[in-house]
């Protein structure tokens, strides 16, 4: 009964951290983005320059 | 005087106390120490010397008494066999073995399993199989017995390597006596010929570790082999079927929960561009936290490529997102019909929170390859969304989950390919 309920509580954590990673989008970032950091100093991409 | 008479003799050549199990139909009697082959019905006179022959490996020893599928049996005598075709060597050890209500039989140690074997008398059909008619038969022998049908495994020519302890036969050094086995789903149907003599011998597995421990022997000392017997029935664990049911369920549920996810994305902007060379800023705004933004940019470049170069500011005006991509496309037809090679779109996705945001592009090159005769891009389509899965996480996990169950569902192929593959039939389509 043990092993069913590890079994059972292995496939829903993987099942449960794929669908979450999915929803939110984790590492689906195109690569050619290069994301700025909101609110840094300097502000804006790259500390303000852009490329 | 014969040996049911006795429990213990001296060796008429070598003197030495041998310990007599095997009942009165015992013929010979080969003494441990000096190898001489003493005649059980007629004194104990020495018919011939089996001295300094390698004693094979084996857990059972002459003596040792267990009960075997509900019958009580001694080790009576060892008789280790060697095979060899085709540059492979087969190594088995027989024991006969005695019980007094039930006579001889056979107890077999071979790769690391414990097999039994008794005579059987009955209707087999067909009678029997030459070592002609195996080597000729267009298809794999069968044989039918008491309702089973057997198929045949392989057959050949043993030579005795060692002797030892009391037979209800006479062993021979020289014997090459002939085997053609058949394997049914739990048993296996021999059919074993000597000179005039023709019988029928079947065989089944038991248990390893019951056996080896009611005979005296420590499991550990004799580790099972790798390799599949032909009489090991595939028994799954229920475990390991709840196991495969709850990965096939999950890896099926992963995949219907990837389609509904992918429903989830909303369109927030769609912008026609008609100039590609001066296009106008795309503002749009992200109202779900969750997700990704898509951005999708639809081109009319044929036979060429366009790059251009994007960033998003946000409500601050405040760069948050910058990007280079292109896309590049070209079409035709040849003599097998239209052809057309990469894509007029690209598209970049990027994590931006909830906000106000303007998307400003750039066309870096854009680029008509005259060698097709191409066209620049002259207008463009943005296509933005928000809330975009990225199901490449959810998809894997289902992969892969359905991957490891598929390996339970192919546990009982690898099984029976296991089993068989000892077999020395080859089909001619192989």
């Amino acid at each position: 009964m043990f092993i069913r309920a590890l079994i059972v509580a292995a496939v829903l954590a993987v099942l449960g951290g794929a669908a979450a990673l999915s929803y939110v989008g984790y590492g689906g970032e195109s690569k050619s983005v290069k994301s700025a950091r909101v609110g840094s100093p300097g502000g804006g991409y790259g500390g303000g320059v852009v490329k | 005087m014969t040996s049911s008479d006795l429990t213990t003799l001296n060796c008429t050549q070598c003197g030495a106390g041998l310990s007599v199990y095997g009942g009165g139909r015992v013929k010979i009697h080969v003494c441990s120490y000096c190898g001489s082959a003493l005649d059980a019905q007629h004194d104990y006179k020495v018919l011939a010397r089996y001295d300094d022959l390698p004693r094979p490996r084996t857990p059972f020893k002459l003596g040792s008494s267990a009960t075997l599928l509900g019958v009580k049996f001694t080790v009576i005598g060892t008789i280790a066999w060697q095979e060899r075709y085709q540059g492979q060597t087969w190594r088995w050890v027989d024991h006969q073995v005695f019980s007094p209500t039930h006579g001889y039989a056979w107890l077999t140690w071979e790769d690391g399993e414990a097999v039994f074997t008794r005579k059987v008398r009955g209707h087999v059909s067909p009678a029997w199989y030459t070592e002609s008619q195996i080597e000729h038969a267009a298809q794999r022998p069968h044989v039918r017995f008491e309702g089973q049908r057997f198929a045949y495994y392989d057959s050949g020519r043993p030579r005795p390597t060692f002797v030892e302890g009391e037979f209800n036969y006479v062993p021979t050094l020289d014997a090459r006596p002939y085997y053609a086995s058949f394997l049914g789903k739990t048993q296996m149907l021999k059919m074993v010929g000597e000179g005039d003599e023709r019988e029928y011998e079947l065989s089944e597995l038991l248990p390893r570790e019951a056996t080896l421990r009611a005979m005296g022997a420590n499991p550990k000392s004799w580790p099972a082999s790798w390799k599949t017997h032909p009489l090991k029935v595939f028994e799954r664990h229920p475990v390991a079927a709840f196991a495969r049911n709850a990965l096939l369920g999950a890896s099926v549920a992963a995949l219907i929960l990837a389609a509904v996810m992918s429903t989830f994305d909303e369109r927030i902007s769609r912008t026609s561009l008609p100039q590609i060379g001066a296009m106008d800023p795309v503002p749009f705004s992200v109202t779900q936290a969750a997700g990704l933004v898509q951005v999708d940019i639809e081109t009319d470049i044929k036979n060429g490529w366009v790059w251009l170069e994007g960033e998003i500011t946000n409500a601050g005006d405040e760069v948050v997102a910058a990007f280079e991509d292109g896309a590049e496309y070209y079409t035709g037809r040849d003599s097998e019909g239209r052809w057309s090679e990469g894509s007029r779109r690209i598209r970049v996705r990027a994590d931006l929170p909830i906000g106000d945001y303007v998307l400003s592009l750039t066309a870096l090159e854009n680029v008509g390859d005259k060698k097709w005769s191409g066209k620049q891009a002259n207008s463009a389509v943005v296509s933005i969304r928000h809330g975009v899965s990225y199901l490449t996480w959810l998809i894997s996990a289902g992969v892969f989950m359905l991957v490891c169950g598929s390996l339970f569902l192919a546990q009982r192929g690898v099984h029976s390919h296991g089993r068989w593959s000892g077999s020395d039939w080859v089909d001619e389509d192989d």
